[in-house]
């Protein structure tokens, strides 16, 4: 309970947590990509339930007969929760935050605190990666970046890492709502007929209230 | 072989000659849209539930599972389920706004009190159907807003424990009771919203529509009893109403197309988590729309007085045909008084809803305290100032 306390305060009374960035390159192949990283690195422990019979997740590797099992009292009763709706729960932004802010910390038994979370269980899966992260402030009312600094560089560039990891959320962003992208490409036509149809059905309000509107007085 | 038809079931005939026949002031103006908005959007509500049915299972494991893979796996799945959560939220934006224009041109007052009873009751009844559909997903702001409400039932003198325990059918909040809600908000609830969507109209016929004006078009009628003021009810305001239906339709299909969640308003973010009765969120709130009573009941610190102001702050509108002494109806010819209490009304309703998605704090109680005092004071003020307010004469026809 306290650590959930914690983390709360942490989302609520901090900012650390830091904008997502915006699409770099064309989402579709962002998310295409994100479910191969998800694949690779979070499927392991995490579940997509929802996105069992996605072409993009099933392409990427997210293959349903896959998907890890936890008991209920595993990892101390907090099992690794499936991802299907986890930026609809908590944000895009909240996700991209917290995989980008695990530093080092040799009180956390795993080594690594997590500056969105702490006392997370989830251990760091980007110290190869990312390399390693320290803290150098501790000031709540500074972002993401300003309080971490990375120490030393893991196996990906610093711009390469970013890139993965926001993949990922883009990918999440997408399981959350398979819809979107489908959704808004029809949205405008119904936005367009219901437009045309305004405007028809004022003219013809006009013309049947001729009548009426000339003897008003 | 229509005629063949309406001679021997002449439903259509005596629909289509009730539409002709039925006379409605010729000078209604936007706020007059929202009636058959309402229509629109219960027939909404009805059409996509049905969808929704075919899919969902009440069942505590399954609830949220049922929907999610609907709306990835089913054509248009997404569709309903987003038409249902906005429609929900659109439903009490078109009743608030519908009501509101009641209070802005008189239309609770004589002959139309038992039209706003009827009107009253169904705000009520849609809050039950509301409530009951918000649990159905079995989301944590699901389990946990039903646990508070049922709560409120508990401060019943002498019958409330029981009453609780029958309604929830066990002793918290389960998955019991997300079987009762299901029956409740598919079958139960849906009848009693017909019933009175049937009498609303049938009064409404009887005594026909207030106006802009507040002054009745039966006092001038010609030598065939048609009121002079009056048109035809088809085509006039089926052309109207469907005009309106497009424009509100363009702004209700944005949001489903475009921000299905509603920022937050529609779908919380809380609620894409699976109940959990042993993680309590933060901040329980309630959906938007039940937000000013709930700002009232927190605003409050006795937990019995604070059920009775809410339920007080919605049953007083039905008093509203006794608290009004105006000699005339419409906001047009009340005076300064009348329109400044309608203000400080609208103002007040307004602040409550903020507060109350807001979490408790010192300000937010000291705001709820205060709107709560202004909420009341424009009904329970109302014999006194409507009495020394300075009205003007009302015309004898419509202007």
């Amino acid at each position: 309970m306290s650590r959930f306390l914690i983390a709360a305060l942490a989302i609520f009374s901090w900012s650390v947590v830091s904008d997502a960035p915006q699409y770099l390159f064309d989402k579709e192949s962002q998310i295409a990509a994100g479910a191969q990283a998800f694949a690779q690195t979070c499927y392991s422990c995490h579940s997509m339930k929802y996105m069992r019979t996605d072409a993009v997740s099933l392409s990427g590797g997210i293959q349903p007969d896959q998907a890890p099992q936890w008991t209920e009292d595993s990892w101390n009763g907090h099992p690794p929760p499936d991802l299907s709706l986890i930026t609809a729960a908590k944000g895009v932004d909240y996700v991209y935050s917290y995989l980008m802010g695990y530093y080092v910390d040799e009180t956390h038994p795993s080594g690594f605190e997590n500056i969105v979370m702490p006392g997370t269980q989830m251990p760091n899966p980007f110290a190869a990666m990312q390399g390693e992260q320290e803290l150098v402030l501790t000031d709540p009312e500074v972002r993401l970046f300003q309080a971490l600094k990375l120490k030393n560089r893991g196996a990906k560039s610093p711009q390469e890492f970013e890139d993965y990891v926001s993949s990922i959320a883009v990918y999440l962003e997408y399981a959350s709502d398979p819809s979107q992208a489908y959704r808004e490409h029809i949205g405008y036509y119904v936005l367009g007929f219901l437009a045309v149809m305004i405007v028809i059905m004022i003219a013809l309000d006009l013309a049947y209230w001729k009548d009426i509107h000339g003897d008003h007085q | 072989m229509s005629d063949w038809f309406n001679q021997r079931m002449p439903v259509f005939k005596e629909l289509f000659d009730h539409l002709k026949n039925y006379q409605a002031p010729k000078n209604l103006n936007f706020w007059y849209f929202f009636g058959s908005l309402a229509l629109l959007m219960v027939a909404n509500q009805f059409i996509t539930g049905i969808w929704l049915l075919m899919y969902y299972t009440p069942d505590a494991s399954l609830a949220m599972s049922s929907i999610e893979l609907m709306m990835r796996e089913v054509n248009f799945g997404w569709l309903f389920r987003y038409l249902h959560a906005a429609g929900a939220s659109f439903v009490f934006v078109v009743i608030y706004l519908h009501m509101f224009r009641g209070l802005l041109y008189g239309s609770y007052q004589s002959p139309r009190e038992i039209l706003w009873w009827t009107g009253c009751l169904m705000l009520v009844i849609f809050m039950a159907e509301a409530y009951t559909g918000y649990i159905l997903p079995w989301g944590q702001m699901s389990y946990w807003a039903a646990r508070v409400i049922m709560s409120l039932f508990k401060a019943i003198p002498f019958v409330g424990d029981s009453l609780v325990l029958f309604i929830q059918g066990d002793y918290e909040v389960s998955e019991v009771t997300l079987h009762r809600f299901f029956a409740f908000h598919v079958v139960l609830v849906p009848l009693i919203i017909l019933a009175f969507v049937g009498l609303h109209t049938l009064a409404l016929h009887a005594v026909g529509s207030n106006n802009p004006d507040g002054v009745e078009i039966k006092d001038h009628v010609d030598e065939k009893g048609k009121p002079l003021d009056g048109v035809a009810f088809h085509p006039y305001y089926t052309v109207k109403d469907v005009m309106g239906a497009c424009i509100f339709l363009f702004i209700f299909l944005s949001v489903v197309f475009f921000a299905p969640r509603g920022w937050g308003l529609i779908l919380e973010p809380e609620n894409f988590e699976v109940a959990n009765y042993m993680v309590t969120p933060l901040h329980i709130k309630p959906s938007w729309y039940l937000a000013p009573y709930y700002a009232i009941l927190r605003a409050i610190p006795s937990k019995g007085l604070g059920a009775l102001a809410m339920l007080g702050s919605i049953l007083v509108f039905a008093l509203l045909p006794f608290l009004d002494r105006s000699p005339v109806k419409s906001m047009r010819y009340k005076g300064p008084l009348s329109r400044m209490a309608l203000g400080v009304f609208v103002v007040a309703f307004i602040g409550l809803l903020c507060v109350g998605g807001m979490e408790v704090s010192p300000l937010s109680i000291s705001a709820a305290r205060i709107c709560s005092v202004l909420y009341f004071s424009y009904f329970l003020l109302m014999p006194i100032y409507t009495h020394y307010d300075t009205h003007k004469p009302a015309p004898d026809r419509l202007t």
